[in-house]
């Protein structure tokens, strides 16, 4: 076997790929950020901290659009696109990694102090069973194990679903009080979910991806609502009741998740009403994919 | 027969530094410290008298360059991250009052440079240890609690006192968050208070205590955890029940009301066993009070109750 670069920026053809030469360098971004800062004007008071935070976050995020891919085929009808989602799949288990290496140095490599740290702790109990499961998927996530595991490759790959969410609940658990954040990101998982719920046929209609806006919104807002109230002693109606507060409060992470909803809807919308009114191509072109 | 141990800083009179070493030393100091503060302490009002450092409580261990204490702060009025110092920098520090209720013989309300005026001040470098972790040395200037208690002539039935820091909408962008149950409030027991460890900080390296660190005026209890510690001080208040504190209402399994530092009592997160200087980002042992336990071990008798130490 033989590991040519180039799979990184060409596509199965062996074609160089724009957009995936410009999804290479946004996984490769967000590290090569963190590992200037750090090395140029330090990290501020806990480097290490800071770092362990910022790179399991982004771990998160790229884990969320790599399953954002199936999505994003249907609803613009880009099957091509799959051809993505290895490289941000391996990302995300490649910043999980770092998100667990960089933990290790905090606690100084000290493996019996860290076994017993993620045995005694909940949430290190459950990140660790996500890093080992998307260490698993990372590991049979090539051409070779694919066609060694046939149809097993899938029925394994679909554990990356349940990962996610032990993931989510991790980042959930590791918050002090503020929740934000995973409160966006569990939303923003919701909706994949919700999508992917959708019979086939509605999959690239604007009109169900707008009935999803408010859907997603509400499984966030239950999702805040419901961590301060079962795992904090916060009273969940008053944080539900502060969605509606957007004037003096802002957009709550509902609200944000129902702007990018929203945005993904108009987008479709867009692009349905500009392929109805776009002449029909020519029959003499390259046969035409066509998608949902 | 009355048995007494001598404690760490009761040492002979021979032993003592001659005065004029010391006058000396503080002087280089000042001017050495001063003209490094400059400039990371924004001009901040009128500048403290220079008062004389309390070397009795001395920390062990390097103080914590000012730029981390005044830079990196958990200040949830201001936000949910550690970088609220510039968002805090609005905060109008002037005039600047506090209000002294509940079982005292007479409530009354006290302009900040009024209780100046009646109390003595000093400087003490005390180790700071937050629940998180991490650990900072910070030179506070202030005076103990314990005259401001005085002060106040609580009632002989006053189990506890209270302090509640400022709730401010315009300038903490924080306290937006209606489902958090602001006012902040901490509390300790009268004993607890009237421990010579208990102070009252109003600067912090020979400055003004900027807003970020709780100023203008904040309670420092360094056997305890940070969180204990209520920064911009509004009203303190006597009272015969235990104080329902912030953090005890949103997340009683994790801070609870007592907080002493114990290296050996988890969090249900994390282990307490060791932490994180800042400045030097060494990770150090943890120590049983934070390293007080000769001056306050004797408030709790019942050492096993693990409570205590969460």
């Amino acid at each position: 076997m033989k590991l040519r670069l180039s799979v990184l920026w060409c596509d199965r053809s062996g074609r160089f790929w724009p957009l995936k030469a410009l999804v290479l360098a946004a996984v490769l971004a967000p590290g090569i950020w963190l590992a200037a800062r750090w090395s140029l004007f330090g990290l501020g008071a806990r480097p290490l901290n800071t770092a362990i935070h910022f790179v399991g976050l982004w771990g998160l995020r790229l884990l969320l659009i790599s399953l954002a891919v199936t999505p994003a085929r249907g609803i613009f009808g880009l099957v091509k696109l799959v051809q993505l989602r290895r490289m941000l799949g391996l990302a995300a288990a490649a910043y999980i990694g770092a998100h667990f290496v960089l933990y290790c140095l905090d606690q100084q490599f000290q493996a019996v102090h860290i076994a017993q740290e993620i045995l005694r702790r909940h949430y290190l109990t459950i990140g660790f069973i996500t890093l080992t499961g998307l260490a698993a998927l990372a590991a049979t996530s090539t051409d070779a194990m694919l066609r060694r595991l046939r149809r097993n490759w899938k029925r394994l790959h679909r554990l990356v679903y349940p990962l996610a969410v032990l993931g989510l609940v991790h980042a959930f658990m590791q918050a002090k009080l503020d929740v934000s954040q995973p409160a966006i990101l569990a939303g923003l998982f919701s909706w994949e979910m919700l999508y992917r719920a959708l019979p086939k046929r509605l999959q690239a209609s604007p009109w169900a991806l707008f009935l999803l806006v408010p859907l997603a919104a509400l499984a966030t807002a239950i999702e805040e609502a419901g961590w301060y109230g079962l795992a904090k002693h916060v009273p969940w109606q008053r944080v539900l009741e502060a969605n509606v507060m957007v004037r003096t409060l802002g957009l709550r992470p509902a609200g944000w998740v129902g702007v990018a909803t929203l945005a993904i809807a108009l987008l479709a919308t867009l692009r349905h009403f500009s392929r109805r009114f776009r002449p029909p191509a020519p029959s003499a072109s390259a046969p035409v994919v066509v998608g949902g | 027969m009355l048995i007494r141990i001598a404690r760490g800083w009761e040492i002979p009179e021979s032993k003592a530094t001659p005065e004029a070493f010391v006058l000396g030393r503080r002087r280089t100091l000042g001017i050495g410290l001063g003209s490094a503060l400059a400039t990371f302490l924004p001009k901040m009002g009128h500048t403290q008298q220079m008062v004389s450092r309390s070397h009795r409580y001395d920390p062990g261990r390097p103080i914590t360059p000012a730029q981390i204490v005044t830079t990196y702060n958990n200040f949830y009025e201001f936000g949910s991250d550690k970088d609220i110092w510039e968002t805090a920098q609005g905060l109008p520090m002037h005039p600047w009052v506090i209000r002294i209720e509940g079982l005292v013989s007479k409530p009354r309300t006290i302009a900040m440079e009024d209780l100046l005026k009646q109390v003595s001040l000093e400087e003490r470098v005390y180790r700071h240890r937050c629940v998180e972790a991490w650990a900072m040395t910070v030179p506070w200037t202030g005076f103990p609690l314990a005259s401001l208690i005085r002060l106040a002539q609580p009632l002989s039935s006053a189990r506890y006192v209270a302090f509640q820091s400022l709730v401010d909408a315009k300038y903490m962008p924080g306290v937006a968050e209606p489902f958090f149950p602001w006012p902040y409030i901490e509390g300790l027991t009268i004993e607890e208070a009237n421990n010579e460890l208990a102070f009252i900080a109003t600067g912090l390296y020979g400055k003004p205590l900027p807003p970020q660190n709780g100023g203008p005026i904040r309670l420092v209890v360094p056997w305890k955890y940070g969180f204990k510690s209520a920064k911009s001080l509004v009203k303190i208040t006597f009272t015969d029940r235990q104080p329902h504190t912030f953090w005890e209402t949103v997340s009683p399994q994790e801070y609870g009301f007592w907080a002493n530092v114990n290296p050996e009592v988890s969090h249900p997160r994390w282990s307490q066993a060791t932490e994180r200087l800042l400045g030097s980002d060494e990770r150090v042992p943890t120590q049983i009070y934070n390293g007080y336990g000769e001056w306050v071990a004797s408030l709790y008798p019942n050492k096993k109750d693990k409570r205590l130490f969460m």
